[in-house]
């Protein structure tokens, strides 16, 4: 299907975008491959490029501090965090494409908050089984999303992108207030809570990295099967049923991949705000509104986003931590003031 | 292709819109379907384009019921221009229109002739490489059409398609409908607001009236004086154009 439109976009003579296209997937590689190696020579010492390539290269034969760092600590973290921006880039695409709602993202329609709150119980109820939290995040996120689905949901009418922002902000409110009462109730055990709301990636390995990675690929399978039904449903439900698109179908498709990808990216990082919001968007304008392009653009535009994010919250005030989250939630709230501001169809 | 909607009753929710309407769009023909706002003719397009399941009746393309075809296979043979639709963002009008193609197999060939083709007979060649974003709205609604036509359908269904246009352009749109239908012999059915348009350019008119067919004829049977006056509330009368000899309705 993705193939499809590629070649298409080249027989409607859009072939400078489909060019610009592919440079801009390139940048979005190599800013990737750069964010990755900064993160492995920066931290609380400075590597030498040397040890650290050695160590990457040839790991049997560096035995030293320096690889046991770079492969035990920097390497792990680091990957965590380009899986974490990829999926919840990706998960970001999907959902303003099921919805065509420029507003939808995993904390606009509540999968953040699902997933936030089955987190919590596990931290405050169960916090001898941290191994609990990725799958009860996750769980958390698929049914906040399902039942945001369901409010949104009206039969024989269809689904309402409106409806299902709006829900979205009902569902996320109620979560948030449940998750807050959790917190005052154990007030003696919300030091972890807080840690982990706030969307951090301190101290992830490789555990975290095999967590992630099998939503990753499955993720993006799915997106790659949805890119050109997704771009058919930009022009309308109607027009694209006329076009022979199952819309509800692709819609609760989308919907679910969508919580794949962002559950398991919380279940890792916590919650790391508006990747899932700016980096679709930035990419969008970057790369044009075709799927089977700004597919691949975003999941390695949010991957970059989270590993400079990670670099820089771990570097810029060190030996301290800012929570990666703490800064892409810098970027993106004004980001997402000035998009509800340029945002015609709810003025 | 004959597409007929037989005794149809459809609703939103606890609004029953028609009540055992039907109608039947032949090869080559150009229907009308007018009536009152709240009469139901939207609803009726959009049962017959299976955009709305109907509670009762039956929807059939040829003989067959469109409940029990695919989705795709539809939309293939028809065609259809809903009623206001989002206009996607950094599109060009060659995109959309190549669109059109999607329900169809990937044949490079045959899909640039049909996009070339429908591109011509929208009138929109010369605007091909715009961006949808910068036309105006009847530059956009003949882009519309043009995916629509694209489709290669035997029948095509229209919502309102000249509703907020200047009446240069509803004349552009109506004009192709008639080309459309005499070039291609597709069958055409189109809602109309403008009784008095609808009359000059559509032969065959279906008056809709409370989610029931009033009236279903040629337009200056359909659409009498006593029948305008009973559905619409307004007068009317038939007079002849000096120039063309035609009959020409006048409202009010």
């Amino acid at each position: 299907m993705t193939v499809v439109a590629a070649s298409n976009s080249v027989e409607d003579g859009a072939g400078p975008r489909v060019r610009r296209s592919v440079v801009v997937i390139s940048a979005c590689a190599v800013l990737v491959v750069v964010g990755l190696l900064l993160s492995l020579i920066f931290g609380s010492v400075t590597l030498p490029f040397v040890d650290v390539w050695r160590a990457v290269i040839a790991p049997s034969s560096a035995d030293d501090t320096a690889s046991q760092i770079v492969r035990n600590l920097r390497l792990p973290r680091a990957l965590v965090a380009v899986f974490v921006g990829l999926n919840l880039a990706v998960a970001g695409v999907l959902l303003q494409g099921v919805m065509r709602n420029p507003l939808a993202a995993p904390n606009v329609v509540g999968i953040t908050a699902g997933g936030g709150l089955a987190a919590t119980i596990v931290l405050v109820m169960a916090p001898g089984m941290p191994q609990a939290l990725a799958p009860a995040a996750f769980v958390g996120a698929t049914i906040a999303g399902l039942i945001v689905y369901g409010i949104s949901y009206t039969p024989g009418v269809g689904t309402s992108p409106i409806r299902m922002v709006l829900g979205g902000v009902a569902v996320t409110a109620v979560l948030g207030a449940v998750t807050t009462f959790l917190m005052v109730t154990y007030s003696d055990r919300v030091q972890s809570v807080v840690a982990w709301m706030s969307g951090s990636l301190a101290g992830r390995s490789w555990g975290h990295l095999y967590t992630v990675l099998p939503y990753s690929v499955a993720g993006l399978i799915g997106a790659a099967l949805l890119a050109r039904r997704m771009d058919i449903l930009q022009l309308g439900d109607d027009s694209a049923a006329s076009l022979g698109v199952p819309v509800e179908r692709t819609r609760f498709f989308g919907l679910i991949v969508a919580c794949l990808l962002a559950g398991s990216a919380i279940s890792v990082a916590g919650l790391i705000a508006f990747i899932g919001l700016v980096v679709p968007h930035i990419l969008r304008m970057l790369v044009g509104v075709r799927h089977a392009m700004l597919i691949p653009a975003a999941a390695l535009g949010g991957a970059a986003l989270c590993v400079f994010a990670d670099l820089v919250a771990r570097t810029a005030m060190a030996p301290r931590e800012i929570p990666a989250g703490v800064l892409t939630a810098l970027i993106g709230g004004p980001y997402f003031v000035f998009l509800l501001y340029k945002t015609r169809m709810l003025r | 292709m004959t597409l007929e909607a037989r005794d149809i009753t459809a609703g939103y929710r606890d609004t029953p819109v028609l009540h055992g309407a039907g109608v039947k769009i032949a090869p080559g023909e150009l229907v009308g379907i007018v009536g009152p706002n709240g009469s139901g003719k939207s609803t009726l397009l959009r049962v017959m384009a299976r955009l709305h399941k109907p509670e009762g009746g039956a929807v059939l393309l040829d003989g067959e019921p469109i409940s029990k075809l695919a989705r795709r296979a539809i939309a293939r043979k028809l065609a259809v221009m809903p009623q206001h639709q989002p206009t996607p963002e950094g599109l060009t009008v060659r995109e959309l229109v190549a669109f059109g193609r999607a329900p169809h197999g990937r044949d490079p060939v045959a899909d640039k002739q049909a996009i070339e083709h429908a591109l011509q007979l929208a009138d929109m060649t010369h605007l091909s490489h715009r961006r949808l974003t910068a036309l105006s709205g009847g530059e956009r609604q003949r882009a519309r059409l043009a995916m629509a036509l694209a489709q290669s359908p035997s029948l095509l269904l229209l919502d309102e398609p000249i509703a907020a246009l200047d009446i240069r352009h509803q004349l552009d749109v109506l004009a192709m409908l008639a080309s459309v239908r005499e070039g291609r012999g597709i069958g055409v059915g189109v809602v109309i607001h403008d009784l008095m348009l609808a009359d000059r350019y559509c032969p065959r008119i279906v008056v809709l009236e409370e989610g029931r067919v009033a009236a279903d004829g040629p337009a200056d049977e359909a659409l009498s004086p006593g029948l305008v006056r009973r559905v619409f509330g307004v007068e009317s009368r038939r007079l002849r154009d000096p120039e063309t000899g035609r009959g020409v309705l006048v409202c009010g």
